[in-house]
């Protein structure tokens, strides 16, 4: 169970008290049937008043305190403020008995509360531990995958990636450790030489020839030497990178799959800009980072650590006096990484402001220059790419300030190096402590190599903060689980086209409540119209039929089946929309047609077309069916691109149809063509069509009539107009409007 | 215009001598707070427009602003405890002028900042609190403005 989501984030109890629940149950020998918690006072401070729904009362619990009212005795009304709610208790005579006040986190619950005592109790499907939970998570399932894991372990996730190229690993692995071990030779060799050969030889403790054959042999190992080491850095080049392409593939196809299973609700929540840089820029970043970021860094440390060793050995006291200082110095890295962090995330935010503005105007266009905005759109863009600017130059400030002041230390220990080596190389070579001048030049070559990786580890830190931070935007997406809850038992079938919509409340948002408790049964083959003002909820209703999101609470049936239990692609598959703006993918009118339905026959498409009135003017273009449309491509109407979408709602052959707003935005002569179109649909399939023009649901066997988010009226078209009541203002208003265009 | 409040902050208004279940809605909430109230019914039809509160007797205006005072309220942060970035949230601790809270915001959310140098907050639940001058926290905060 998510106890910690109670614990760590909402702060209170995961289920009913349990003293509360047994004097419910032992004390009083009732059951619980729902329960809410009001959060605060009449104050607004904290507070915890537990209301309890039972079978004919309902109680109330604050500390010791403790009411009893019965249900048929009370009524409710309800009182939402911005972030601070109440719902009262009145007695019959609109009396306020009790006042319960609450947060928005308690706001399903208390909706849920108010249809109870409106609607009563037999209206409930689920236990009462089961509405709570639910009813308080969902906000934050939404928006939480159910793993929780920190930023360092994206590093290590990052890395497990690399686990199918083992072998590219292992041989990038053997270039570089090679690489570092082969670096070290050089510096040593050259000590040795001046030691045992430059200086017996001017001494003349050693003769010319024998001098210039060991000479030969240095010079020749020097050389070997650098080839093994120009070979190891190839073999490391090659196999790390393609190595990094690989993880950056396998990275990108993993995001791109798995966007593709992702809700609605998610891609309401981000910009198609942000998915678009993750899938794009965020990949290629960590592909710089695997490919190099990682062996680079791994380098560095292993010839710090192999350079120590050396210089210690050499001469312990200059070794220890170089490398003592490395880890203060390396720790004093991170820390100032850890500050860049912050500062990168400031930056990042600047920057999609910045795009945001490219993103919103670009396709926006239209409306900035037919309102001659173009002025105020370049000084918003350059507000926004001057705060970019200076956020970027924070960063480097800080960065210009730390990285000389590291490199001043470390000069001043090579300075302090050699303060302790002169006067010991000047001392004759019998004292102890003497240094002979060989070692020295060891020592002084090593001390050079000794800042690169220092140099690599500072900007491998960078480089590592910007890749970690570009994975865990990855990661974030990759861990977005879907949030539509299935049954385990998940069953596929041909359905008949049965809908029921049993107390269905649905919030998108959690916060308010588009639909308020929608009750209705459609039989298979009917054709419903749906009808209401704008923003009443009929496309809502609809996207809750092919589950596009889950209910809030009650519960949908197709032929008797929770919705929950059919499988998705099967249900999607059987449920066909045509949108009021139908959306054509790049590619050819072909293409779109057969979108749904790849198998379908030329013929088939043909007849499809046929049928959904776009046949014409398809073969009015030069390409006919081969015509490009979408993106760049020979532009469509609306009339034309909704019939097109027709179309591929009659290739898909669907048991279930949703017409949404088909008629609404076009001409009189198009609207006949899409009607007939429709007539032709509609045969042998449960219809639902949402209709502006009600000339077009003269047809349809039922109408319901929806007003914020309630279903208000039901009927033929005959018997609405009878009834004088919402759908006759809205027929007569539109009869007003048309003798207003056509007097 | 006559307004009574109820127990449980209800609204009513006198309209042909008959007390009216009312709702006033601001329609600039956040740029314009103390302007231009719609008074609406109980089926969110417009009865009238109240353009300013000043119009009102003395009586009149306290039961509107005790009334708006519930409508609009929102958490006064005083000072931040923590920010923590969990997976898919940010998740926070303030101190506000109604004792500690906590909330969490989604990750493309983020603070807003207005002109005045006011911090807006909204949680995922739609809770929302405002921070004008921070006894602590500033450092907290800033990495998330
Ligand atoms: N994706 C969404 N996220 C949040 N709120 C939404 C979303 N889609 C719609 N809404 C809100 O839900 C309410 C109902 O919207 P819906 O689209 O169902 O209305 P409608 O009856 O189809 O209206 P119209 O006749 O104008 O198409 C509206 O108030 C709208 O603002
Ligand atoms: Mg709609």
């Amino acid at each position: 169970m998510n106890t910690q989501y109670f614990d760590r984030y909402l702060k209170q109890h995961a289920t009913l008290p349990k003293k509360i629940k047994e004097v419910v149950e032992i004390k009083c020998a009732d059951r619980v049937i729902f329960y809410a918690l009001s959060d605060l006072d009449e104050h607004f401070e904290k507070n915890e008043k537990w209301i309890v729904v039972g079978s004919k009362e309902l109680y109330l619990f604050q500390g010791e305190d403790f009411k009893v009212y019965a249900l048929d005795s009370i009524s409710v009304r309800e009182n939402l403020g911005k972030v601070v709610n109440n719902l009262a208790l009145l007695d019959k005579s609109g009396n306020v008995l009790e006042t319960l006040w609450f947060g928005q986190k308690q706001n399903i619950l208390f909706a849920q509360l108010k249809y109870l005592l409106e609607e009563g109790i037999e209206n409930i499907n689920a236990t009462a531990d089961e509405l709570y939970q639910d009813g308080l998570l969902k906000p934050l399932l939404k928006n939480q995958a159910s793993t929780e894991i920190k930023e360092n372990q994206v590093v290590w996730r990052l890395l497990s990636y690399l686990k199918p190229y083992k072998k590219e690993v292992f041989q990038g692995s053997i270039g570089a450790v090679g690489l570092t071990i082969v670096s070290l030779f050089p510096a040593y060799l050259s000590g040795k030489v001046l030691d045992k050969v430059i200086e017996p030889f001017q001494d003349g403790r050693l003769d010319g020839k024998e001098a210039m054959q060991i000479g030969v042999l240095f010079i020749s190992t020097l050389g070997l030497i650098y080839l093994a080491k120009q070979f190891f850095i190839w073999l490391r080049l090659k196999k790390m990178s393609i190595m990094g392409e690989k993880v950056a593939r396998d990275l990108r196809a993993d995001l791109f799959k798995h966007i593709q299973t992702l809700d609605m609700d998610f891609f309401a929540s981000k910009h198609t800009g942000t998915i678009i840089s993750r899938v794009s820029s965020d990949t290629d970043r960590i592909w710089d980072f695997v490919a190099f970021g990682v062996v680079e860094v791994s380098i560095a440390f292993l010839t710090l650590i192999g350079l120590s060793g050396v210089l210690i050995s050499l001469d312990w006291r200059l070794g220890l006096l170089m490398t003592v200082p490395v880890p203060i110095i390396i720790f004093a890295i991170y820390r100032h990484g850890e500050r860049m962090k912050r500062m990168f995330l400031r930056c990042w935010r600047r920057w999609s402001e910045l795009t945001a503005i490219v993103g919103d105007t670009v396709p926006g266009i239209q409306v900035v220059k037919s309102f001659n905005q173009e002025k105020k759109e370049i000084r918003r863009f350059s507000n926004k790419n001057e705060a970019a600017l200076n956020e970027f130059n924070e960063v480097h400030e800080a960065w210009t300030k730390f990285w000389p002041s590291i490199f001043l230390v470390v000069h001043g220990i090579m300075i302090l190096v050699w303060v302790m080596a002169f006067p010991r190389l000047l001392s004759p070579a019998s004292e102890v402590g003497h240094i002979s001048a060989g070692t020295f030049v060891s020592f002084l070559l090593y001390m050079t190599m000794f800042t690169q990786p220092i140099e690599i580890i500072g900007q491998m830190a960078r480089m590592l903060n910007r890749a970690s931070s570009s994975a865990y935007r990855v990661f974030e997406i990759l861990d977005t689980k879907p949030v539509l809850d299935t049954d385990e038992s998940v069953v596929k079938t041909k359905l008949k086209g049965e809908i029921e919509f049993q107390n269905v409340i649905f919030s998108y948002d959690g916060v308010r409540n588009v639909l308020k408790g929608i009750n209705f049964r459609i039989e298979p083959g009917e054709m419903i119209g749906l009808v209401g003002p704008s923003g009443s909820g009929k496309s809502t209703i609809t996207k809750l039929m092919n589950r596009f999101y889950d209910v809030t609470s009650g519960e949908i049936k197709l032929d008797g089946m929770s919705l929950k239990r059919l499988e998705i692609g099967n249900l999607r598959s059987q449920i066909a929309v045509v949108h009021q703006d139908p959306y054509l993918f790049h590619g050819t009118i072909l293409d779109n047609i057969t979108y749904g339905n790849d198998k379908a026959t030329l013929s088939q498409v043909i007849e499809a077309c046929k049928a959904a009135n776009a046949h014409e003017f398809i073969l009015k273009f030069k390409e006919g069916y081969d015509t490009k449309v979408g993106e760049r491509g020979q532009t469509l109407s609306g009339g034309e691109r909704q019939r097109i979408s027709i179309a591929r709602a009659i290739l898909n052959d669907p048991k279930i149809l949703i017409l949404d707003e088909a008629t609404s935005a076009v001409d009189t002569e198009t609207e006949r063509k899409i009607q007939d179109a429709l007539d032709r649909l509609v045969e042998g399939r449960t219809v639902i069509a949402i209709a502006h023009r009600l000339s077009t649901l003269r047809k349809a066997n039922r109408i319901l009539v929806v007003k914020d988010g309630e279903i208000e009226e039901v009927g033929t078209h005959q018997e609405l107009m009878k009834n004088d009541g919402e759908y006759k203002k809205l027929q007569d208003m539109q009869t007003e409007m048309f003798n207003l265009l056509h007097a | 215009m006559e307004f009574k409040l109820a127990k449980d902050h209800k609204l009513f208004w006198l309209k042909n001598k008959s007390w009216l279940e009312v709702e006033l809605k601001a329609c600039f909430p956040t740029s314009h707070p103390d302007k231009y109230f719609s008074i609406r019914d109980d089926q969110g039809q417009e009865l009238a427009l109240l353009e300013d509160l000043n119009i009102l007797d003395d009586q009149n205006k306290q039961i509107v602003e005790s009334y708006l005072s519930f409508k609009s309220f929102v958490f006064e942060v005083i000072g931040i405890y923590e920010i923590e970035e969990d997976y898919g949230l940010r998740h926070f601790e303030v101190k506000t002028n109604k004792g500690d809270r906590s909330f969490q915001m989604a990750l493309e959310i983020w603070p807003q900042v207005f002109e005045d140098g006011t911090i807006v907050f909204e949680d995922l639940h739609g809770e929302q609190y405002q921070a004008k001058n921070l006894e602590f926290g500033h450092k907290t905060l800033e990495a998330y403005l």
